[in-house]
């Protein structure tokens, strides 16, 4: 039985890990232009496609088409901020919000279009099997996923405390008005956030791939479970994210196995509304003052 | 009571005109097709309600809502189950969903109204996937997957089932819908709706009970949408939980938005647009999902005050201050020059 | 506008309204919906079946349909009459199944519905349209509720879902009698018949986990099952979920006997889809897409021949099958070509040959084709298993 719970549990927390970086990615870029980005599965979804279509057609090694799928999640994120979202400047945050649904629903039409709804295959190129751990069975993709989230929240915190680029952005999360007259080129640094947003999801969807194969909407279940793992967090904070998604990725596994699989978004969302009732700004999240 | 500006008198005269006029004149030309067109400006007019009852909640409190096709749906079960089970009839039947969604959306209320912005977008969101979930699992109650079939519709034993009744019926309720929101805002606690959206703290400054107001305004919108549900469910003989996915939750949202806030001649414009187009779109095999999204993308982006926007740029109007739903500090906005506390001095006045 | 004629405007449009909607309606209620009778020399036909969205890989039926009914054209038509097909995108919603089968009938008054694919979808009309008097034939489910109670106007032509659960239970006991099974199901109307199925014939199995199509993650439901020691597990899913499952099993290598639902088998690419399918089972009653099978020779020909550009893939061969129904029924109509005598015709089919097996229909009976195989996954390819017949597993 204990090994039936860590196992699960080990499970759960592979899968957290893809939550946690989709939720990480939606709170940079939510944090710093304070949409909320719908689009951040089919965005994600896209860049697999093109992964798959260098494996496929181009043959070329694993990484080198997840690390391709990387950079175009990134020059898609900042062109959708360049062209889309810095036009509506002063619209309301809702009108945001419904143009990142338009453009996910655009996105996976598109793609459904040009690819069908036919499973692709993506799989990992670990020739090695499962790993035995005591009683736990680590498979590889268990291993990836959480590589993956430790390096890139690294590699995120250290840009945010570290880099003038990371400063600015925090800057302008905390006052973009003040941060314009500060002499900050606000809509520069705000597509590099979207890049950085949107590469954080293209990560994610890579990684969920072999598990789900490339399909045009892979991304939308995790996309709600990313949203839940962001809320959970605390919209403001990054350590919230990783941790709301994790926490989600293990307690979901949990209700699936043991509750009710079918009711498990049910769940999930009962147990947002007692955390916030509880902590209305997420577990980790600051509580803002608002003023008059 | 503020008269319209006569150009939106004259459109919702006209609208109103042309709509008692339609099934008459369909039925004069164009002989059996009338039971498919009839059909499909009945749901537009269901659709439309909710349109009005989402910018309510959203343009007039600033309260967002993702998840009101839940309320949708516990109106559209609770028409059907009451209907196939124990043959309600429809009036019973939409003033019971009505009432179901509203108790539905007290058991949301009350939470959310401590939760602002993303948060409560978010669990708005939630609760419109768990209605879902819920609909599917709770298959003794629901048909579950199988779905429902109602029974035709009757009024006091008279049956109203046909196309035609049925068109008539759900019209009726649209413009009686349509008063009863616009009579609310021109109201105390209309105005209190206006109080909380633009800023809740000078709102609570001048002693407006901010968590009951947005309650109030989550049932006020949630009866409404119930009702339209009833209506929905009705008209199509048949329901499954399908049919009540995230993919209404947005076409609902983009409907809203589409049509600009705070406006009901823009939420009835902004559900003709979206329907239009959703239904357009099935016609051309493959596309429907990528001709919505680019058509959403594309208003969105060019008319970004919506309907609403539009209408005021043609009768030349100066609609104020971007009437928005306001969550959270804008990255590129000067602050504005509203001066907010005397607004809501304004508005929450004596009575 | 002032508030009393504001007022009156309102109470004028109730009243107005209440008024015409006790007016008695001309006909429309339950009366013959139009295009009844085909006096022209085109029978027009509709058909709703998903193009966009996660199910739109069923919708290639309509291309099998398409090429089937063109390929009848080229040789003459029906007595005489072409045929002509009105396909329409529901996108698997059966709120828009309704709308377009209302614009079917209605609009564009098509002679009988042929080939709609699912099951929801499928459901949300098909009462309206047998009260309608409005055939409704070779849809893509096999959903009981369309065979019982046998309609007059309603011809499925799949086996049930029954059935094949029916299949798999009885192969199941045949090859690996006394193992523990286990049965991952879809919970809806397509899954659980399946499961009944399957427990008919071997009793009751150690385990049976339910799930959603929205589910993405199955490592719990694989976990649970390999730490219970399971020999067998039945899948009665779709084509994801199926091959979501079997990923997780290869991944954490764990290699039981499997047994799939045909749904779980049929498209292209599932052998690189899905890891290590080498020596899974999978029901079906259709041939092996790609075998030598000289029905599905013919259908790939066909294919070729009349929707070029379009795979000749299981999808497209529902729609091929629901043609194949559609015109044996219409050629053996003698006289005026009306719905009742479609209809009367389609009753008198009688182990009708389709690429799908041998179908009956009688007025007490509509149950489509009685029975089904196995394939198993040999060196990269399906290859029909010998002695998988299972003859009498029709439901009662």
């Amino acid at each position: 039985m204990l090994e039936l719970i860590l196992q699960i549990a080990l499970a759960g927390l592979a899968q957290g890990a893809l939550y946690a970086l989709v939720a990480l990615g939606l709170v940079v870029i939510s944090n710093t232009s304070n949409v909320l980005n719908f689009a951040q599965g089919a965005m994600g979804m896209a860049v697999t496609y093109v992964a798959w279509a260098l494996l496929t057609y181009a043959g070329a090694p694993f990484w080198l088409a997840v690390g391709a799928a990387c950079i175009a999640a990134f020059a898609i994120g900042a062109l959708a901020q360049i062209v889309l979202l810095a036009r509506l400047g002063g619209a309301s945050d809702m009108t945001q919000i419904v143009l990142t649904l338009g453009l996910a629903m655009l996105i996976e039409g598109l793609v459904g279009l040009g690819f069908g709804y036919n499973p692709r295959p993506m799989a990992l190129p670990m020739s090695m099997g499962p790993l035995l751990v005591g009683p736990v069975v680590l498979r590889p993709q268990d291993i990836v996923n959480l590589s993956f989230l430790v390096v890139l929240s690294l590699a995120l915190a250290v840009l945010f405390t570290r880099t003038s680029i990371g400063l600015t952005m925090r800057s302008i999360t905390q006052n973009a008005f003040a941060a314009r007259l500060m002499g900050v080129p606000v809509e520069r640094v705000l597509s590099l956030a979207w890049g950085f947003g949107v590469l954080l999801g293209g990560a994610a969807a890579v990684l969920a791939a072999p598990t789900t194969s490339v399909t045009p909407d892979m991304m939308n279940t995790i996309l709600i479970y990313g949203f839940a793992g962001a809320i959970m967090g605390g919209f403001g904070s990054l350590v919230g994210a990783c941790v709301g998604g994790l926490l989600l990725g293990v307690i979901n596994n949990f209700v699936v196995a043991f509750v009710s699989p079918q009711l498990s978004m049910t769940f999930i969302f009962a147990l947002l509304l007692v955390v916030l009732y509880v902590r209305p700004d997420g577990l980790f999240g600051r509580k803002s003052v608002r003023k008059v | 009571m503020r008269r319209a500006p006569a150009f939106l008198r004259v459109i919702a005269i006209v609208f109103v005109a042309v709509a008692v006029i339609l099934p008459f004149a369909l039925r004069a030309f164009a002989g059996q097709r009338e039971v498919y067109w009839l059909y499909v400006v009945s749901q537009f007019f269901t659709l439309a309600m909710v349109a009005v009852a989402l910018d309510l909640l959203m343009g007039r409190t600033g309260q967002i809502s993702l998840g009101h096709n839940g309320f949708f749906a516990v109106g559209a079960y609770t028409a059907a189950i009451l209907s196939s089970r124990y043959g309600v009839d429809l009036l019973a039947a939409m003033a019971l969903a009505g009432l179901a969604s509203a108790i539905a959306s007290l058991v949301l209320g009350f939470p959310a109204a401590r939760l602002r912005g993303h948060y409560l977008g978010i669990v708005t969101f939630g609760f419109g996937v768990a209605i879902d979930q819920v609909a599917l699992k709770w298959d003794a109650l629901t048909g579950g997957d199988q779905g429902l079939h109602l029974k035709k519709a009757t009024l006091a034993g008279i049956p109203v089932g046909s196309p035609f009744a049925l068109y008539f019926i759900t019209l009726a309720v649209l413009v009686v819908a349509v008063f009863l929101v616009r009579n609310l805002t021109h109201t105390r606690i209309g105005r209190s709706f206006a109080a909380v959206r633009d800023s809740e703290v000078a709102a609570a400054a001048m002693g407006v009970p901010i968590a009951r107001t947005k309650v109030v305004a989550f049932v006020c919108s949630a009866f409404l949408t119930g009702v339209a549900g009833s209506l929905y469910a009705f008209l199509a003989g048949f329901i499954a939980p399908e049919d009540f996915g995230t993919t209404q939750a947005m076409l609902f949202l983009a409907m809203v938005v589409i049509g600009g806030s705070a406006s009901i001649p823009g939420a009835i414009g902004g559900a003709l647009v979206v329907d239009t187009v959703n239904q357009a779109a099935s016609t051309v095999s493959g596309l429907s999902l990528a001709i919505l999204g680019g058509v959403i993308v594309a208003v969105t982006l060019f008319f970004p005050l919506g309907i609403k926007g539009l209408i005021a740029r043609l009768t030349n109007e100066d609609d104020g201050a971007p009437e928005g739903s306001r969550s959270g500090a804008k990255p590129v906005a000067a602050p504005a020059p509203e001066r907010p506390i005397a607004r809501a001095l304004e508005k929450v006045g004596t009575d | 506008m002032d508030v009393a004629k504001l007022r009156a405007l309102a109470l004028a449009s109730v009243v107005l309204s209440a008024a015409a909607a006790t007016m008695p309606a001309r006909a429309q209620q339950g009366g013959a919906a139009p295009g009844g009778e085909v006096t022209g020399d085109t029978i027009v036909l509709g058909q709703t079946a998903a193009q966009s969205g996660p199910n739109a890989p069923t919708g290639e039926a309509r291309w099998g349909l398409e090429a089937y009914l063109a390929s009848v054209n080229a040789k003459g038509g029906v007595n005489g009459k072409k045929l002509k097909l009105i396909s329409y995108d529901d996108s698997y919603q059966p709120a828009q199944t309704t709308a377009l089968v209302k614009k079917l009938v209605y609009q564009d008054q098509v002679f009988a519905l042929v080939g709609s694919i699912g099951s929801p979808t499928n459901a949300a009309v098909y009462k309206v349209l047998d009260e309608a008097k409005v055939p409704l034939l070779g849809m893509g489910t096999g959903s009981p509720i369309f065979y019982r109670p046998t309609l007059k106007y309603v011809f499925p032509a799949w086996p049930l879902y029954t059935t094949d659960g029916k299949t798999m239970g009885a192969f199941a006991k045949q090859r690996f009698a006394n193992q523990s099974v286990a049965i991952i199901y879809q919970d809806d109307a397509f899954g659980k018949p399946i499961r009944d199925g399957i427990l008919s014939q071997i009793g009751k199995a150690e385990m049976e986990i339910p799930y959603v199509p929205s589910q993405v993650d199955f490592s719990s439901a694989v976990i649970k099952m390999k730490a219970a020691g399971i020999k067998v597990v039945m899948l009665a899913t779709i084509a994801t979920s199926g091959a979501q499952v079997l990923n997780q099993m290869a991944s954490l290598g764990y290699q039981p006997q499997r047994i799939l639902t045909a749904s779980a088998c049929g498209y292209a690419g599932i052998f690189k889809t899905i890891q290590s399918l080498e020596g899974t089972y999978c029901t079906a009653f259709l041939p092996a897409p790609g075998s030598s099978d000289p029905r599905w020779q013919s259908f790939a020909k066909g294919m070729e021949q009349y929707a070029a550009g379009k795979e000749a893939n299981i999808y497209a061969a529902w729609g091929w099958l629901a043609g194949e129904v559609a015109v044996a029924g219409l050629q053996r109509i003698k006289g005026p070509v009306t719905r009742e005598s479609f209809v009367a015709a389609l009753d008198t089919l009688s182990n009708l040959d389709t690429i799908g097996g041998r179908l009956s229909y009688t007025a007490q009976s509509h149950d489509g084709i009685c029975c089904q195989f196995l394939w198993q996954a040999k060196g990269g390819r399906w290859e029909n298993v010998k002695g998988s017949d299972f003859d009498g597993l029709k439901s009662p």
